[in-house]
């Protein structure tokens, strides 16, 4: 699941981690994208369920995923764009979430017109923490900034920080070539963010 | 996506007539088709200025044996539905389906309202297929072209947002490509509904519907996932998966279903049989929104003579959205299971993270014209007046810091509800509406308005797009609705052509100057129109974008940037312009405002209202050249 901001790129992100299994006949992928009004600045989502049936194996549909909406506690993934919006949506989330947070603050409107106050980052985590242990933070934004000298590759980053976790039933190589076939320009920035975002997950990981 | 499902089964269907105002969720059917429409032999499509236009289009099409599609969202059929309760009288033709794609939003994410379209059924007389998911989007979409063909309707497609905006794998057909051309032949028994045959025609319409519910099995649109329990549950849509999850998680394998796709009219014997042959006891209906399945199951059971314990909007909501945690509540409810405590601990914990989050509401995207606007509104009228808000992007200037939408009702209320204020109240009275609104549902209101001398402002902001759902054309774009140059329509020259005397155009970049015209506006008497004329900066901003990858054209762009030695910390383009792109930030204990280049579109409004000239420009021309 990802959470986030409208702008941030939640719709691409979760565009591409449908596409990457499109090919794959042992992958049924559904999910859906926050469009529309919300996306201007407000609080948007994107769900994402892959269904991985072995070959062979006989399909039942009272077992099998059907609701683009993920059911409570059911992400194994959850990312967010923005720390306030993780807050949103943790009904997702349970034990066995990974938890992803891009510390890039877009603070809303409510706190920069009518003064409530944003949070600290830390107690942000520690809530994080108290439904998942497994919390690792990243600053996708920055990286991008200093590597390309923007924001867009924010999102390959953190998809690349997804893939790390080792949960998801895609391949790395899968993901690049997706990225490859789908992303109409800065292709080798693309794929050079995918990468920084997998080894910075895992240096997080590291030194937590 | 679903709605490209849909889509890709039409072009195989062979329509050759599409029409469409868009809205979300239904809005990348049409641009999907608008995409593609050269593409596509013997195909005609158009983004029409609202639904009745379209609709009335596409039975022009049907008429003439093309099969056509009409799209739209939810409360567009509201707009649609004054021809199409006539429209359906007179039916279709052999060869020439007319099949309307109606997407509800259940949860109003991107709407007015979350209207409930499917009891339109009852007043159109018009067949409804409700797809649970992509590949039954597409699959129902085919059906619907038989149907409409074979009982000589219109069909109404009823797939929620999140089967539009979801996505799923389908095996594609061939395509059938559309007749060139068709023949307009007369018949007056058939499309002239005037008193005698519209009495005909309407008893031939429910003949049709009472034989199609006699045959709704031909179809197979509706089936049953067997089970033993003597608990039985009715759903369709969006509303099947979420109850295969819910009782999935419940462990609760042994409840037989009905789905149905074809949700109205129902088959008596079908259901009927559904609850004798499981030996029913209770049964539960599981739909989004109000109970309209409920409804029509209750009736059938009545005309069966059968008893059944029935649940459904007793238990489930008929406001918001479904999901599998409240059908999995509701049902937990019903069958006595109990939740567990992992469910309630993370139901708690997140609530309880939920309550720590300041509200983010939508706001204008950085450089967006509206919000010079209503910065302008808000700075010339100090929020003393009345202030009638409409459809569309500038809807959201009803959030703070402007606070200046006293109403949101429909497309054009905000103008049609202001001119009737205007007549009884001494108050200055203003309206706003977008370019795409205003000749959606505006023009009517506004020529209404000058006719009877409403005395008050009418805003056009005309960024020239249908922003909030996707930036598809206006009339006013200067492109057709399959992307050609045409030559823009100048809304200034229709209003003077509808008689008002005092217009201003200004570029809301000029903020100053929209606010000096405002100020001017209030004190001349009758209707007034001041066009606050700017492109969205999306598009701009994409533009400029793809300029500078594709390394063609010359460029010259404005950078702003915050000067802290000027800067007097007033916080005037912070929370009274609150441009997303300029941030607050802490450096050495110091408050600092500053312009976060990545998300800055160049508007330059941030320099036009500084009071102290702490914001400072600087021209950068970039020469790019091609190749």
């Amino acid at each position: 699941m990802i959470v986030g901001v409208g702008g941030q790129g939640s719709i691409t992100m979760g565009e591409l981690l449908k596409q990457v299994v499109m090919e794959n006949p042992n992958i049924v992928v559904t999910g859906t994208e926050t469009r529309g009004a919300a996306q201007r600045e407000g609080t948007v989502n994107s769900t994402i369920r892959y269904a991985v049936n072995e070959p062979g194996e006989e399909f039942d549909e009272r077992r099998s995923v059907h609701s683009v909406l993920i059911p409570a506690g059911e992400a194994d993934i959850y990312i967010a764009l923005e720390p306030v919006e993780a807050l949103r949506s943790l009904n997702a989330v349970s034990e066995k979430t990974s938890i992803i947070l891009n510390s890039y603050v877009i603070r809303p409107m409510s706190c920069v017109v009518d003064g409530v106050a944003y949070p600290e980052l830390e107690n942000i985590v520690n809530m994080l923490k108290d439904c998942s242990p497994d919390v690792i933070t990243i600053n996708g934004n920055e990286m991008s900034r200093e590597a390309f000298g923007d924001f867009q590759k924010m999102n390959i980053i953190l998809i690349g920080a997804a893939l790390a976790t080792g949960k998801m039933p895609i391949t790395y190589e899968e993901m690049e070539k997706t990225i490859r076939d789908n992303i109409k320009y800065d292709i080798e920035d693309n794929v050079k963010a995918l990468k920084m975002g997998y080894d910075a997950y895992l240096q997080a990981k590291a030194a937590d | 996506m679903g709605n490209e499902a849909m889509t890709r089964a039409a072009i195989e269907a062979g329509i050759g007539y599409s029409s469409t105002y868009p809205g979300t969720p239904a809005s990348e059917i049409g641009d999907t088709l608008s995409a593609l429409a050269k593409d596509i032999p013997n195909f005609y499509f158009e983004y029409s200025i609202n639904e009745a236009s379209a609709i009335e289009g596409a039975a022009g099409a049907s008429w003439i044996g093309i099969r056509s599609l009409c799209t739209m969202k939810h409360v567009g059929l509201n707009v649609a539905s004054d021809p199409l309760h006539t429209i359906s009288q007179s039916g279709t033709s052999k060869t020439g389906g007319l099949v309307i794609i109606c997407a509800p939003d259940p949860g109003a994410y991107s709407s007015q309202s979350e209207q409930d379209d499917r009891w339109y059924a009852y007043h159109v007389n018009m067949p409804i297929l409700e797809p649970a998911n992509v590949p039954e989007a597409y699959e129902f979409l085919l059906k619907a072209f038989e149907l409409s063909e074979s009982y000589d309707v219109p069909v109404l497609l009823y797939p929620s947002s999140r089967v539009c905006h979801s996505v799923g794998k389908i095996q594609l057909g061939e395509i059938k490509p559309a007749p060139a051309k068709g023949v307009f032949k007369p018949a007056v028994s058939r499309f002239v509904n005037a008193s005698i045959v519209s009495i005909a025609n309407k008893k031939n319409l429910l003949g049709k519907i009472k034989k199609l519910r006699k045959k709704t099995d031909q179809l197979a649109v509706n089936r049953v996932l067997e089970g033993t329990a003597t608990t039985g549950i009715i759903t369709s849509g969006t509303a099947f998966g979420y109850t295969v999850e819910a009782l999935d998680l419940l462990g609760v394998y042994d409840i037989p279903i009905l789905k149905l796709g074809l949700i109205y009219p129902l088959n008596q014997e079908e259901v009927q049989s559904f609850v004798k042959t499981h030996n029913l006891e209770r049964l539960i209906v599981v739909e989004e929104l109000l109970g309209f399945l409920e409804n029509e199951i209750k009736e059938v059971l009545y005309d069966g003579g059968i008893q059944v314990e029935l649940h459904g909007k007793d238990t489930f909501p008929a406001a918001d959205e479904l999901n599998v945690d409240i059908v999995r509540e509701g049902l937990a409810e019903i069958l006595k299971i109990e939740l567990g405590e992992s469910y309630k601990a993370i139901m708690k914990k997140s609530t309880k993270a939920k309550s720590m989050a300041p509200p983010r509401e939508p706001t204008f995207c950085p450089g967006c014209p509206h919000r010079a606007t209503f910065y302008a509104m808000r700075k010339a009228t100090n929020r003393e007046g009345v202030f009638g808000g409409d459809i569309g992007c500038n809807t959201l200037g009803l959030r703070s810091p402007f606070a200046l939408v006293d109403w949101v009702v429909c497309m054009g209320a905000g103008l049609g509800i202001a001119q009737g204020i205007s007549h009884k109240s001494d108050q200055p009275i203003f309206a706003f509406i977008g370019d795409g609104t205003f000749f959606h549902a505006g023009m009517t209101n506004t020529l209404n308005a000058i006719y009877n001398n409403a005395n008050m402002t009418l805003i056009i902001m005309e960024n020239h797009w249908v922003g909030m759902t996707g930036h598809q054309p206006t009339p006013s774009t200067g492109i057709s609705s399959i992307g050609d140059p045409v030559i823009p329509v100048q809304i200034k020259d229709v209003v003077k052509a509808f008689g008002a005397k005092w217009i201003r155009t200004v570029d809301p970049y000029r903020t100053r100057q929209l606010i000096d015209t405002i100020k001017d506006s209030m004190g001349q008497p009758g209707f007034k129109v001041i066009i606050a004329d700017e492109e969205c900066s999306v598009q701009i901003d994409r533009r400029f974008r793809k300029s500078l990858r594709e390394k063609e054209g010359r460029i010259s762009r404005t950078y702003y940037y915050i000067d802290p030695e000027r800067c007097q910390k007033c916080k005037e383009c912070l929370q009274k312009l609150a441009c997303p792109a300029i941030l607050l930030k802490e450096e050495n204990g110091e408050e600092v405002i500053s312009i976060e280049e990545p998300r800055c579109t160049h508007c330059g409004v941030c320099l036009e209202i500084c009071p102290n000239s702490g914001v400072v420009e600087t021209k950068i021309n970039v020469h790019l050249e091609s190749g």
